[in-house]
Order: structure tokens, then C-alpha cells, then sequence
């Protein structure tokens, strides 16, 4: 974990200071060689919150490109479809894992600490409306009610992801390991598209294949830049 | 300290390469010999490849009915390749060419990876002449 913080090039500060949420993604598969380090990475933001002015609200998206000797069982084509949506907004050549997006709007491989803190300081310097979140387990759903104010004509997506998972890899670069994943997304929802000047949306989500130990994560995506207006979370 | 965190900077500093495979390929009278030039720090898995994972370097080509494959060599051993390696694949012509070239596509399906990151299955045409005096079946 130091050694995770030194990568960071962090200090840790105790200062309260209001901290603007930032949307980190994470992209990887549990079937790539070179992704365990950015989990461990994914888990340490999460976990330290060491940048004292963000709020660094984390997602680990599984894509299914690496399923090829075994099913990585968090990857979906959605997920890697996503992915094939940033690199043609982002206008990247192609697509990889371990790889971080920045609030839609930066990447960098997914191990690259001083580059992800570049990064995510460069986002902040963007301005966020607050976004409110509840969710709650009711009748076997997820009851979410997402709202805030001014941000007009864009995408609002839920995710729901396990807080922390593990796998004892059997097959492929990673066999013999246990790895550990944080905020992994089982799925993901578009909720509605925010018009007018206040977007306040109650929606019954379907409970994923999770007993316990899971979040929920609301964000509002402009789907022609793929940048990322507001994001907020609960945790259950 | 000090040191250790300039080199974590100075180590990633760089873009991603996403394309870190350059291709050739050449006709032999009994082989073709594919050329991959292999961005330093990256890898190939092998034709040969024996465990389980990424995808082995597959190879086909698309004039099936005019060429037969065999079973590709590396010039380098183990379940990577790295730097400037040579893959040998014998063939055998099915049928006599005609008195003009035939123009063959070598289809060749792979991924690769670097210590930082791994990319996804990618496939590249390679286009090669054969001519009437190679071998026939």
C-alpha cells in the first residue's frame, strides 16, 4: 500500500476541505497479466481518498476481450463496449487493460499513479452541480432515487457494483494468484435523461447476483464527449 | 526516496503503444518467413504456446483452396516472443499456378502485452506473390 502511495506521489493531508467528487473507471480483466497492479491501485484510491480536494468515487469495469481460456465472471459486453465508446470519443487508437478514465475525459494505463494524479487533478478544475443519491434494498430491488439541478440534455446511469470481490485465478496470465477488486460493476443502468432544471428520478433497479457488500453509483454523462457532469454514491 | 519517485514518474511517462507489432512477410520455395518486429518491453505469445490464456499467434491463410499450411517455427523458443523474431511456416501448393503470380493474403491473429498493459486480440493481413515455379502438392 505505501509502495501504491509512493507510485501516487501523495501527501496525506488532515485538513477538511470540501471535495468535488471525480469519477474514476478503471478497465480490466482478470484474464490480463499486466492489470493486478491497477487493482491494487483502484483499491488504494478507494480506500485512502488521498487527494484531500477530491471525493474519487471508483468503478472497475471487467471487459471480455481476455476471456479466452477462462470467463473472467465480471466481464460484460457492455462493459467492453463502453470502453470502445471512450476510445472513439477520446479518440484513442485502440483499446487496452489496464486502462483509467478520468471523469470521461482522461486516460491513462491503469497502473500509472503520477499520471492518474495528474489527471484527476486536471478534473478538478472542472466544476460539479451536487448530485444527491439513496438507494435501499426494498422487496428484493434496489430502490434509487437520483436528483440535482441545471444540467440539461445528458445521460443518467446508475451502476451497481460489489464493494470488494476476490478470485483465486485458475487459468491464464494470472493462474495461482488471488486477486482482489474494488467497486466492481454487476451492472449498469440508464435511468433517464436529465431535461429542464431539475432531474429528480426514483427507479426500482433489479438486485444483482450480490447477497451483501455492494454500492451504488449515479452519473451524468454528456454522450457526445463522454465527460462526466456530476457523480455521487451510496454505499449499502 | 527521492529517486524511487522520479523513476515511478519517469517510468510511465510515456503513452501507451498500441500497435507494437510491425509485420513482413516474405515467399520462400518451401516456407513463408513472417517478420514481426516487436516494440521493446512487449510481447507475442507463441504459436506454440502450451498454457492456457492470452491467445497463441494464429495463422491461416485466405487462398485455402490454393495453399496448405504447416505447422509454424519460431526462431525463438518459450510461450513469448520478443524483440526481432522470424516465424517459418512451410506450405505446399495444391494445384499448379497458371503462368501468372498468385497474390496470397497471410491472415495472422494475436495479442500481446507489455509489463503495463495487455491489449486485445488483433488481426492483420499480410500480402505476399507466389509464383509458378514454387512447389506443388
Amino acid at each position: 500500500m505505501k509502495f501504491l502511495l509512493l507510485m501516487l506521489g501523495l501527501c496525506l493531508c488532515s485538513q477538511a476541505q470540501p471535495r468535488t467528487p471525480i469519477l474514476v473507471e478503471l478497465f480490466t480483466a482478470e484474464g490480463c497479466g499486466a492489470c493486478p497492479p491497477a487493482d491494487e491501485l483502484i483499491t488504494a484510491i478507494d480506500q485512502i481518498q488521498p487527494i484531500p480536494t477530491a471525493n474519487l468515487i471508483v468503478l472497475s469495469e471487467h471487459v471480455t476481450y481476455w476471456d479466452t481460456s477462462s470467463r473472467d465472471r465480471f466481464a460484460s459486453t457492455a462493459l467492453t463496449n463502453r470502453q470502445l465508446g471512450y476510445a472513439k470519443l477520446l479518440k484513442i487508437e485502440g483499446v487496452y487493460t489496464p486502462q483509467l478514465i478520468i471523469d470521461g475525459q482522461y486516460e491513462c494505463t491503469g497502473g500509472n499513479g503520477p499520471e492518474a494524479k495528474r489527471l484527476i487533478l486536471e478534473a478538478l478544475k472542472q466544476p460539479k452541480p451536487q448530485m444527491e443519491i439513496t438507494a435501499n434494498r426494498i422487496n428484493g430491488k434496489i430502490k434509487t432515487n437520483v436528483s440535482f439541478f441545471g444540467l440539461s440534455g445528458a445521460t443518467v446511469l446508475v451502476a451497481i457494483a460489489e464493494n470488494l470481490a476476490e478470485t483465486k485465478v485458475s487459468k491464464g496470465e494470472n493462474a495461482g494468484k488471488t486477486l482482489k477488486h474494488t467497486a466492481v460493476v454487476r451492472a449498469l443502468h440508464t435511468i433517464g435523461t436529465a431535461e429542464g432544471l431539475r432531474f429528480d428520478t426514483t427507479v426500482d433497479l433489479p438486485m444483482p447476483p450480490i447477497v451483501d457488500n455492494f454500492r451504488v453509483v449515479a452519473f451524468v454523462q454528456d454522450s457526445k464527449t463522454g465527460r462526466i457532469l456530476a457523480v455521487a454514491q451510496s454505499k449499502l | 526516496m527521492r529517486l524511487s519517485l522520479i523513476f515511478a514518474a519517469t517510468l510511465y511517462a510515456f503513452a501507451p503503444n498500441l500497435n507494437p507489432i510491425a509485420w513482413s512477410l516474405r515467399v520462400e520455395p518451401t516456407h513463408f518467413k513472417l517478420h514481426a518486429s516487436i516494440a521493446q518491453d512487449y510481447k507475442l505469445f507463441s504459436p506454440t504456446k502450451s498454457t492456457p490464456g492470452p491467445i497463441p499467434l494464429q495463422i491461416r491463410v485466405l487462398e485455402a483452396a490454393w495453399v496448405k499450411l504447416g505447422k509454424p517455427v519460431a526462431t525463438q523458443t518459450g510461450d513469448t516472443l520478443t524483440g526481432e523474431t522470424e516465424i517459418a511456416i512451410p506450405y505446399r501448393l495444391r494445384r499448379k499456378l497458371g503462368p501468372d503470380p498468385l497474390t496470397i493474403h497471410i491472415e495472422v491473429r494475436y495479442q500481446s502485452c507489455s509489463d503495463q498493459i495487455c491489449l486485445p486480440p488483433t488481426t492483420r493481413t499480410l500480402e505476399a506473390k507466389l509464383l509458378p515455379a514454387n512447389p506443388v502438392l
